[in-house]
């Protein structure tokens, strides 16, 4: 039983990862007042980026060579090759954002219409690019597997092993991350003038805060965040594999978990593991239930779409608290009063 | 020595006005120095010049001995001015503390928590740094703005329009923390417009009027009518020749409390201007929307339109039965900026008029009528397709005004008429204004622009803390009764009882 539940629980890391890499970095940016709904597009571009940069990273190795003449060949990717791939994730995805955050703040343009504008970009410019534009058709070029973090034989290690050791990179990344951003934002100056930003930009700016400046910073920090989540999803999640819309909206996921979670990081990582741990029982509970009818067998797929809003709606009611954590200019294009 | 700050004839000029016309204003360690003046008399520009948000364009800063620029708002704190501003520059959903720390540039830690603590309990200024902001009414976020002023240890402080916010108790305890820190030794600067308050607290007053320093003087020593007379200035009752004939009762107001405002009795007849005084501030827009309709009166029968109780009725109805209203907001209000100018003709025709045909809009007949109300009322325009937005003050001003005059209505409702509007706009409204009164409407003027109020109102009365006074004739004022009726704090029995006395 125990072990069952370790499998669950190693399983849903595995789902809940890309969304709460993607909610952490959309969170900083609402909490500085900005809405950016592109956060699909920005995984896909992202996921892509750093699809491409394992492709060309990873190192080939030719097992049947006859007269200098390669007939064929095995790749293999390191960690360090991986975490180059990352890298090229998260400032595609950063530079995606960018993008978003030119026209927002320095054009004033509408948040909701930059976000989803940056939402259909990402998703064409990566169907295409991902095509045979490079000359290389990545829906069909083979990656080898990202090795574990640790070496192989630690995966056996009871409790630990699989929820760790065996992990990839990100998901403990992911719990880094969450950690530091809930401190900066609760415990720093720095975050402080990001929450005074999204509170009130106007205060802000009269205080002698650069508001703009700030909004930039945290528009790539999401974008960043939401490449690395497309990357995990592409690179990590499975085995490595390009294909279009592959995000199948986790972007969307992310966005609506942090409204639910009245932009509390604790409560972020609720729910995205909520709706991991339910997503990894589906497939359990229906081998176990063999004989469960069509429609029962239907709203099990619905589940993991449905607990977690329950529970967050649910816990997350308090309206001083709400008000506490809602930035209250979110979405206002801020234009600094003469 | 001369003293804390010197400004040496300060002036400071903006497109057609004079804000500041050499004015010397000076501080003394340990004095409260009262800062008075009606609307428009140059008190905030002074300010902005000493908070370093705006440079006077000639003069003298001396700060301690010592001739100095103020170029920034930063300068300002450096030098050791503080600023507690009438609009709270407060962020809702934090905390005290946290909102005290952006203030400061500080690192906010548990030291910050208890230098905010030990700074509100000398001061006695309560607050509790952990409480948030949106859960605290307006006295307390005045006092974080005080505290977070106070943290940077201010030689200076100055409290624009510190009471208008607070309750009697309240300021009470405010004045009890000014005195505090005027007995440390620092300067204050008390700008106000109650003149009861200015004669308990302040040991100077200087009084400006149109960008001049008119007096300076100790405002215990003087009675509130004198100082109201030095603000307001004794004007020449312009004699208006008796009206031939003075219609029915058109507009009647009894008994009336909306909570924002409070009118015991009103009566508008037609053919007469009736004025309605008041500083800003003191319910104006609560009484224009009550009588135009935009809020509803709590009983039908408070507000009646031809012996018709309206009271519950919203603008289109009260519009059918021959009212119009003008609001003080050009644009954004009167006027939708990116309409054009022929749409914003619709807006306010689209019940009264027969711009409808076969339930669509007749363009043409729309077209028509804007082109006649710019026509007819001088509005000068490029087209009337352009947008709102891009007609002067004055023009838009006209054209507002003329929407509605071009009707006849039999009664008018008009907010601030020709509020930032050039001279020769204003002149043309409000011969149109009186051109409407004397054709037998009746007109109701809301301004607090008392020059305009003389010249147009038949008979005056005064908003004062969201209360309508009795009405009187014109005539029957003078500066001193109307300044002593808008500035009186009417939440005091004392004052209240003192204006009613005056008044009868």
């Amino acid at each position: 039983m125990s072990e069952l539940i370790i499998q669950i629980l190693a399983a849903s890391m595995l789902l809940a990862t890309p969304l709460l890499l993607a909610a952490i970095g959309e969170l900083v940016v609402e909490k500085s007042g900005v809405i950016n709904l592109g956060v699909e597009g920005m995984m896909l571009i992202g996921g892509l980026a750093g699809f491409i940069a394992l492709y060309q990273l990873q190192t080939s190795i030719c097992t049947l060579e006859l007269d200098g003449v390669c007939f064929a060949s095995d790749t293999s990717v390191n960690q360090l090759q991986y975490l180059g791939a990352l890298v090229v994730a998260a400032v595609v995805g950063a530079a995606a954002a960018a993008v978003f955050g030119f026209l927002t703040q320095h054009f004033r343009a509408n948040h909701i219409a930059a976000g989803l504008g940056l939402t259909v970009l990402g998703a064409g410019l990566s169907n295409s690019l991902g095509g045979n534009f490079f000359g290389v058709d990545y829906t069909a070029a083979i990656v080898a597997k990202v090795p574990a973090l640790f070496p192989e034989s630690w995966g056996d290690v009871p409790v630990l092993g699989p929820l760790l050791f065996a992990q990839n990179l990100l998901v403990p990344f992911s719990f880094v991350m969450l950690v530091a951003v809930w401190y900066f934002l609760s415990q720093t100056r720095a975050g402080l003038v990001v929450r005074a930003v999204g509170e009130n930009h106007h205060s802000a700016y009269a205080l002698g805060y650069p508001v703009i400046l700030v909004r930039m910073l945290t528009i790539m920090f999401g974008g960043a965040m939401a490449g690395l989540a497309g990357a995990f999803i592409v690179i990590a999640q499975i085995a490595p594999k390009w294909t279009e819309g592959i995000t199948v909206g986790k972007g969307w996921l992310a966005l609506a978990l942090i409204l639910f979670a009245t932009w509390r990081p604790g409560r972020v990582l609720l729910g995205a593991y909520i709706f991991g741990i339910v997503l990894a029982l589906e497939p359990r509970l229906k081998a176990i239930f063999s004989n469960m009818s069509l429609e029962l067998s239907y709203f099990l797929t619905a589940l993991p779409y449905i607990v977690p809003v329950v529970v967050l709606v649910l816990i997350s009611r308090n309206p001083v608290m709400i008000r506490r954590n809602a930035p209250a200019s979110l979405g206002q294009a801020f234009e600094p009063r003469s | 020595m001369t003293g804390l700050l010197s400004l040496q004839s300060i002036t400071k000029a903006y497109p057609g006005v004079l804000a500041n016309d050499a004015v010397d204003f000076d501080v003394q360690p340990g004095e409260i120095h009262a800062l008075l003046g009606e609307n428009g008399a140059g008190k905030s520009t002074l300010m902005k010049v000493l908070s370093g948000q705006t440079k006077p364009d000639g003069g003298r800063i001396v700060w301690k001995d010592d001739e100095t620029s103020i170029a920034s708002p930063q300068a300002s704190k450096a030098l050791g001015i503080g600023m507690v501003h009438q609009h709270f520059a407060l962020f809702d959903g934090m905390s005290v503390g946290e909102n005290v720390a952006l203030g400061l540039g500080h690192e906010f830690d548990a030291t910050q928590r208890d230098r905010i603590r030990a700074m509100s309990e000398k001061y006695g200024l309560p607050l509790n740094p952990d409480a948030l902001v949106f859960t605290l009414s307006a006295g307390e976020k005045q006092r974080i703005e005080i505290v977070r002023a106070l943290l940077g240890d201010p030689q200076l402080l100055i409290l624009d329009e510190p009471t208008s916010v607070l309750t009697p108790q309240e300021a009470d305890a405010l004045f009890a923390t000014l005195r505090l820190l005027r007995d440390e030794g620092r300067g204050l600067v008390f700008i106000s417009h109650k003149l009861n308050e200015v004669r308990a607290l302040c040991d100077r007053a200087t009084i400006l009027r149109g960008g001049k320093v008119v007096a300076t003087c100790v405002p215990a020593e003087k009675s509130a009518e004198e100082i109201a007379e030095m603000m307001i200035g004794t004007r020449p009752v312009p004699t208006r020749k008796a009206k031939q004939k003075i219609g029915d009762l058109a507009l009647s107001v009894s008994g009336l409390n909306s909570g924002d405002v409070r009118i015991p009795a009103l009566e508008v007849r037609g053919g007469e201007i009736v004025g309605v005084a008041g500083v800003a501030g003191n319910g104006q827009e609560a009484l224009y929307a009550v009588l135009s309709g935009e809020t509803l009166a709590p009983d039908a029968g408070t507000i009646n339109v031809h012996g018709q109780p309206v009271g519950r009725l919203g603008p289109g109805e009260r519009r059918l039965l021959g009212a119009a209203f003008v609001p003080e907001e050009r644009l954004g209000h009167a006027a939708v900026p990116d309409f054009s100018l022929i749409d914003n003709t619709l807006l306010s025709n689209i019940q009264t008029e027969g711009f409808q045909r076969r339930g669509l809009v007749d363009w043409n007949r729309t077209r028509e009528h804007s082109e006649e109300i710019c026509e007819a009322y001088d509005v000068r325009h490029a087209g009337v397709t352009g947008r709102a937005s891009s007609l002067s003050g004055g023009n838009l001003q006209k054209f507002i005004v003329g929407r509605e005059l071009i009707k006849n209505p039999s009664v008018l409702v008009v907010n601030q008429p020709t509020w930032g509007v050039d001279m020769g706009s204003a002149t043309n409204i409000r011969d149109r204004l009186k051109a409407l009164a004397e054709a037998g409407s009746a007109v109701l003027v809301i301004s607090q622009d008392l020059d305009e109020l003389f010249d147009l109102a038949d008979r005056l009365c005064v908003l004062n803390h969201g209360a309508l006074s009795d009405t009187r004739p014109t005539a029957d004022w003078t500066a001193e009764t109307l300044g002593v009726a808008m500035t009186g704090d009417a939440d005091s029995p004392d004052a209240a009882s003192q204006t009613e006395e005056r008044a009868a």
